[in-house]
């Protein structure tokens, strides 16, 4: 199994916040923290485009790196997540993160004295699984039941793949094979070359449809 | 040698009455509770062969044109 | 900030802890120890923990609602799942709901339902929100002094009921306003118009009014259905798709998922739009145009069509009548003409037509953008016309695909409560009551007898877009004999509706106010900034609290499973309907054919009541256990095609679409897209409606030679089927003896048997309501052929002479109508000077109508804190104001209205927009004490209708709120 991933798909995502308020529901996140947002570029103008972002679980985590107490791991999965119990809340992963996944809540379970909250991918955190330690501390444990992190599985458009990278890659191939071109996932264009791959081309098209 | 310091620092504090506070760990290695994998629970009996296989099946459904056909 | 957690000492067990920490931080000091228990899942199976929390709760009874829960709840700690649909929109998203002891712990997605695969917006993906509710409205509350006091039900019914019934001796039954809902199950909203009815009036309405009346009075008059003619999932197979006036990605998200996949197999998506959508941000080509142009842009995109010949000519003369004199009208269009009323280029406008006529099947989407003009029924009408121009009605992947909003708005339109039919669009002449009495098992006279005279029985009642005028219109000019003493908001928002200064000064005439909601609403908070008495607020449950059925966008059926207990003191709509009729003393006439037990009346037995006299529109085929076997096998079912695929289900469509014709035993499959002649009508196919007689002007309106649907016996246009028609053709003798002897003297729509429809269809091939042609000309409306007409507030003059708007009515739905009189004042007046800009509004993602509940929702409400007034670049460099600035928004009605200012492309230089949702602030004021205490919206916001100005619709009454004016100053 590869590791776990989420992709974004910004041909999809119509920033309807599906994600955000799904994240909620499992995790019962407390006002003012969303592990997950959407974020919208060239709002209301011709371009506009729009990805949900939350923790990447990075294999060279910045988080991990730059931890002062060292309370982040990687899960056998490849799920970033970290103990709370150690946290204390400084805010260095904070800077290192690219992404601006980690959150501080004010108060409350999720984090006595502001310690850092992030997207688990649906995975608790170091407590016994589905013990109700895990659940105020961390949220939902959806990958201990055989189930997926649920905003990815809740997206209206099934814009936001999560799960094995490998099948997530398999899903977003087949369906970038069938539009013809891949130039508008997002950081596809950084990751081969500036104008992307092909644009539309119709033999692409007739290979699956 | 890192064991005894922690035992110093832990009997030291209990000497006080209080929990630990400090917290003290290597440099570079996750210093927290140790977490289970997600098979190993009730549902799955350490079984990870079967969670995978789950998982895809369930990671599969998230592929609308699988139930649609293209 | 609002939904802080306290720390308080965790109860065992995961997520009933987090509830238990919920109520503590959250719940005002008037939560009762039922609600409590209810709430942490303690109540139940649960003794010890309760005994050792006992001591920390300050209530000491069990009453008996614990007891009876605990026998129906099934192992202690066991955690179940049960079936609901989503309660936000009429997508009908299928949800999952997890229940642990009698608590709602978790949403799980159901990617077996065909409609959604498991797909939520926002909104859905909150609904396990409703199954705690902390600022619902927790038990009946009556205004005493200017606030809002705790009462039981007991008083509440007593109460409410002897004022009512004072005001129907003092004043007669039409005195009393019923608004119901779109947000009731088909069950509840079928048994509202039959409550209604007994009490003795037509003077009842529901959110249909104003979100698709339009639509509905103008499609039906077109075709013979107002619903939407295909599905969300039928738009797959479509090659070309065209929004205008509708912004899917916002409104109706998930029909997003099933139109992105169509254009990822190729099709071409257009937007056009006053604003810049968020659907538009998905799509191929965007046009621009002013607000209330739609007529001059259609028939722009028309004009293309027949001069190339891209029209489709064997259709229109098979199955169009009158697309003649359409032509006429649409040559006169000049491509220059139409960019000088509605700004749209030639070029876009030829592309878009284009690209329609050459990617067929294409098909056409409209939402409220269009429904809610002073000529909405025209627009919609100009847009039927290109769909028939184009051949694409009644074909898989074109269709007019019109969504509907609310979860049941389809169901109440076509059962509910509607001031001028009975369920199924019988009518009201003496004929369709009749039909009814029969039905309900009531004597015609009786009912007659509960009416102030038979005038006023087949008289339609007040809309609700205008109840305010039924309050404060002079005497003497409204068409009834007295005005409205009493409204109960039953199940709907006040701000929702436009004119809302004059809103408040209603409510401030009326002698008694009910409000029956889960929520207190905005009507609570306005009613007590203005009154100090005379109120009263009766807790309804939602829709996860009970059971029931519910009508998809696309006609199709879901059954609802109870997901919960109803919450705090609350009660499911029908037995509250159940409890008034016992007061007002027709309660056994009510439930003639009803079980009632605990007085609840049993859901199944009214939808199999539904069954039994829902001829006109097939619901008579969807009989609980057939929608309940649908709702258990989605997997089943194909998703571009919505049918099943073997299994217990095989062959039907999914949920039934109506109609879903003749007895259940008849085993129609449903009808997925309605006038398919491609298809026999045993397997969903159909044809045009013949429901404007046969012929006009020496023209035939049936439908051409070799126009019919598949294997019809009768290849060629005929009219409807009665008895008459049946022994004519010589298949009387096909009817069982039994069915012949209720079945003579009846035809299709009125025959109790079901032997008409069962000979016609399965027997001949035939359709029940026989094979006409379309109607692009509909003589009986204002406008025949669609024609542009100014909104009475218009910011162009010159535009204004040139198409001016109707002429005042005296008595239309019991009230006289102003439009000339209004807009040659504001010309007069010079109002576009003051206001210059044009104020139209829409939906927001995260919100649903009028908002209380969803702004309710924490998951929701921390995701849109502000009412905010869209504003483009150039009009706000003028005004001085930057973005995220207070502005004052000002109407012509004085109102003004203090919000934020989103300074944006998205609209143009000459259009405003603000979203409808919000409300609880009064031009600039919180209105949070106005709130039951403990029960107000977490998010509270300037009401976009307090400031709308007049104007209604010339055929249903549909306000304009789509184009009005106003102008935005700093703060
Ligand atoms: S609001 Fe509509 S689209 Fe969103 S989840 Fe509910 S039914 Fe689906």
């Amino acid at each position: 199994m590869a590791r776990m991933k989420f992709l974004c798909d910004s041909e999809r995502c119509i920033s309807c916040n599906g994600c955000v308020t799904a994240c909620k529901n499992e995790n019962e996140v407390p006002w003012g923290i969303n592990r997950r947002r959407v974020v919208t570029l060239s709002d209301g103008v011709p371009g506009e485009k729009s990805i949900s972002v939350a923790c990447m679980h990075c294999s060279d985590a910045p988080c991990m790196a730059v931890c002062p107490v060292d309370c982040f791991y990687h899960t056998d999965e490849g799920v970033v997540l970290h103990d709370k119990d150690m946290c204390i809340g400084c805010g260095y992963c904070f800077y290192a993160c690219p992404f601006g996944a980690p959150q501080y809540p004010q108060m409350g379970t999720f984090g006595v004295r502001g310690k850092m909250d992030k997207c688990t991918f649906c995975a608790g955190g170091p407590e016994p699984d589905h013990s109700e330690e895990e659940f105020k501390k961390y949220g939902g444990n959806r990958l201990a039941d055989g189930k997926l992190p649920l905003c990815a599985e809740m997206c209206s458009t099934k814009a936001l793949l999560a799960g094995d990278g490998d099948i997530v890659a398999e899903i977003f191939r087949g369906r970038a094979l069938n539009r013809g071109k891949g130039a508008d996932l997002w950081g596809w264009g950084t990751a081969y070359g500036k104008e992307g791959v092909k644009p539309k081309s119709d033999k692409a098209k007739e290979g699956t449809s | 040698m890192r064991l005894i310091l922690v035992a110093t620092i832990v009997l030291a504090l209990a000497g006080c009455g209080d929990r630990e506070k400090v917290v003290v760990y290597k440099q570079g290695d996750y210093q927290g509770k140790a977490d289970a994998a997600p098979w190993n629970n009730a549902t799955y009996n350490g079984d990870k062969a079967k969670w995978e296989s789950d998982i895809r099946a369930r990671n599969r459904m998230q592929d609308e044109t699988r139930r649609i056909g293209s | 900030m609002l939904t802080k957690k306290s720390s308080a000492s965790p109860v065992r067990g995961g997520r009933l802890a987090r509830v238990r920490d919920r109520v503590d931080a959250l719940l005002p000091a008037t939560i009762d120890r039922r609600t409590f228990l209810k709430r942490s899942g303690l109540g139940i199976g649960a003794g010890a923990t309760f005994s050792a929390l006992a001591s920390q709760v300050p209530f000491a009874m069990i009453g008996k609602a614990e007891a009876a829960d605990a026998t129906e709840a099934p192992k202690p700690g066991a955690v179940e799942t049960r079936r609901t649909v989503c309660t936000h929109c009429s997508v009908g998203c299928a949800v999952d709901a997890e229940v642990r002891n009698g608590v709602w712990v978790g949403q799980e997605p159901v990617f077996d339902s065909p409609l959604n695969m498991g797909a939520h917006c926002a909104k859905g993906a909150s609904v396990r929100e409703h199954g705690h509710g902390e600022m619902r409205l927790k038990s009946p509350m009556k205004l005493v002094d200017g606030k809002y006091q705790k009462i039981s039900w007991e008083q509440a019914l007593n109460e409410v009921s002897a004022k009512l019934l004072e005001i129907r001796k003092k004043s007669g039954p039409d005195a009393v306003y019923w608004i119901g809902s779109s947000k009731h199950s088909n069950e509840q909203t079928y048994l509202m118009r039959k409550f209604v009815s007994f009490w003795g009036t037509n003077n009842c309405d529901h959110q249909a009014r104003i979100c698709h009346s339009t639509t509905v009075a103008g499609v039906a008059n077109t075709w013979g259905y107002g619903a939407m003619t295909n599905s969300y999932n039928d738009m797959q197979n479509a090659k070309a798709i065209l929004f205008m006036g509708s912004n899917a990605a916002e409104a109706h998200p998930v029909a997003m998922l099933h139109i992105l996949h169509a254009k990822e197999n190729g099709a071409k998506v257009m937007v056009m739009d006053p604003r810049f959508t968020r659907t538009a941000a998905k799509a191929d080509q965007y046009v621009r145009f002013r607000s209330g142009t739609d007529i001059p842009v259609i028939w722009g995109m028309l004009y293309h069509i027949f001069k190339n010949g891209w029209e489709d000519k064997n259709y229109i003369s098979d199955r169009v009548y009158g697309m003649d004199k359409v032509r006429e009208e649409v040559m006169k269009w000049t491509p220059d003409r139409v960019k000088e009323v509605s700004g749209a280029e030639e070029a876009d406008l030829y592309r878009v037509a284009e690209t329609m006529a050459k990617n067929k099947p294409s098909t056409i989407v409209w939402c409220m953008g269009q429904t809610q003009h002073t000529i909405g029924n025209a627009m919609v009408r100009a847009f039927c016309c290109l769909q028939l121009a184009l051949g694409n009605i009644g074909t898989s992947g074109g269709g007019a695909n019109i969504f509907r909003g609310h979860d049941n708005v389809q169901g109440a339109t076509d059962i509910g409560p509607n001031p001028d039919s009975l369920p199924g669009y019988y009518g009201i002449a003496a004929g369709s009551w009749k039909h009814w009495a029969t039905v309900w098992g009531v004597d015609y006279d009786w009912i007659k007898g509960r009416f102030s005279s038979e005038a006023m029985m087949t008289k339609p009642g007040i809309t609700v877009s205008r109840w305010i005028d039924g309050v404060l219109e002079k005497n003497e000019n409204i068409d009834q004999d007295v005005n409205l003493k009493a409204v109960v908001y039953w199940g709907h928002a006040p701000n929702s509706q436009s004119r809302g200064l004059e809103m408040i000064e209603a409510m401030k005439a009326l002698e008694t106010l009910v409000v029956i909601d889960p929520y207190p609403s905005a009507t609570a908070a306005m009613a007590a900034m203005v009154r100090k008495d005379g109120v009263y607020l009766l807790p309804a449950s939602t829709q996860f609290e009970t059971v029931g059925s519910v009508t998809a966008s696309n006609r199709s059926i879901q059954w609802r499973e109870k997901v919960i207990e109803p919450l705090f003191e609350s009660k499911p709509d029908h037995v509250i309907m159940y409890l008034l009729a016992q007061k007002f003393g027709f309660d056994k006439e009510l439930t003639k054919n009803i079980k009632v037990t605990n007085n609840e009346p049993n859901i199944e037995d009214i939808l199999r009541e539904i069954n039994r006299g829902t001829w006109t529109i097939g619901y008579t085929g969807q009989s609980p256990e057939r929608i309940k076997l649908h709702m258990k096998h989605m997997s089943t079912f194909d998703v571009k095609t919505l049918r099943a695929k073997g299994g217990p289900c095989d062959g039907d469509y999914f949920g039934l679409p109506w109609p879903c014709w003749g007895t259940p035993e008849l085993k129609h499959p449903g009808t997925p897209n309605l006038y398919d002649t491609s298809k026999h009508v045993m397997e969903g196919g159909g044809n045009f409606r013949a429901n404007f007689g046969v012929e006009r002007d020496g023209v035939s309106l049936l439908a051409g030679d070799g126009s019919a649907s598949k294997g019809a016996d009768l290849q060629f246009g005929y009219p409807e089927f009665d008895h008459v028609l049946l022994k004519k053709l010589g298949w009387w003798d096909d009817l069982t003896e039994d069915e012949k002897k209720k079945a003579d003297g009846k035809n299709w729509k009125t025959d109790l048997s079901g032997g008409i429809q069962r000979v016609v269809m399965k027997v001949h091939g035939c359709y029940p309501f026989g094979n006409a042609k379309a109607r692009a000309l509909v003589w009986n409306f204002p406008d025949p052929v669609a024609v542009h007409r100014e909104p009475l507030y218009s910011t162009r003059p010159e535009m204004v002479e040139k198409y001016p708007t109707h002429d005042d009515k005296k008595a239309f739905w019991r009230l006289p109508t102003l439009f000339k009189s209004v807009q040659q004042k504001n010309i007069a007046d010079k109002v576009y000077v003051t206001f210059p800009l044009i104020l139209t509004s829409g939906r927001l993602v995260e919100y649903e109508g009028g908002g209380e509940e969803t702004r309710s929702n924490p998951w929701l409400a921390e995701l849109r804190q502000d009412m905010f007034v869209e504003i483009n670049p150039k009009a706000a460099n003028d005004r001085g104001i930057r973005n995220d600035d207070w502005v004052w928004v000002k109407t012509p009605t004085k109102a003004q209205l203090k919000v934020r200012a989103m300074v944006t492309e998205r609209v143009g230089p000459d259009t405003c927009f603000m979203p409808f949702h919000f409300s609880g602030h009064w031009q600039g004021k919180d209105m949070i004490e106005y709130y039951p205490e403990g029960a107000h919206p977490l998010v509270r916001g300037e009401a976009a209708n307090t400031a709308t100005t007049y104007g209604y619709d010339s055929v249903t009454m549909m306000q304009e709120t789509k184009t009005t004016v106003c102008q935005v100053v700093k703060a």
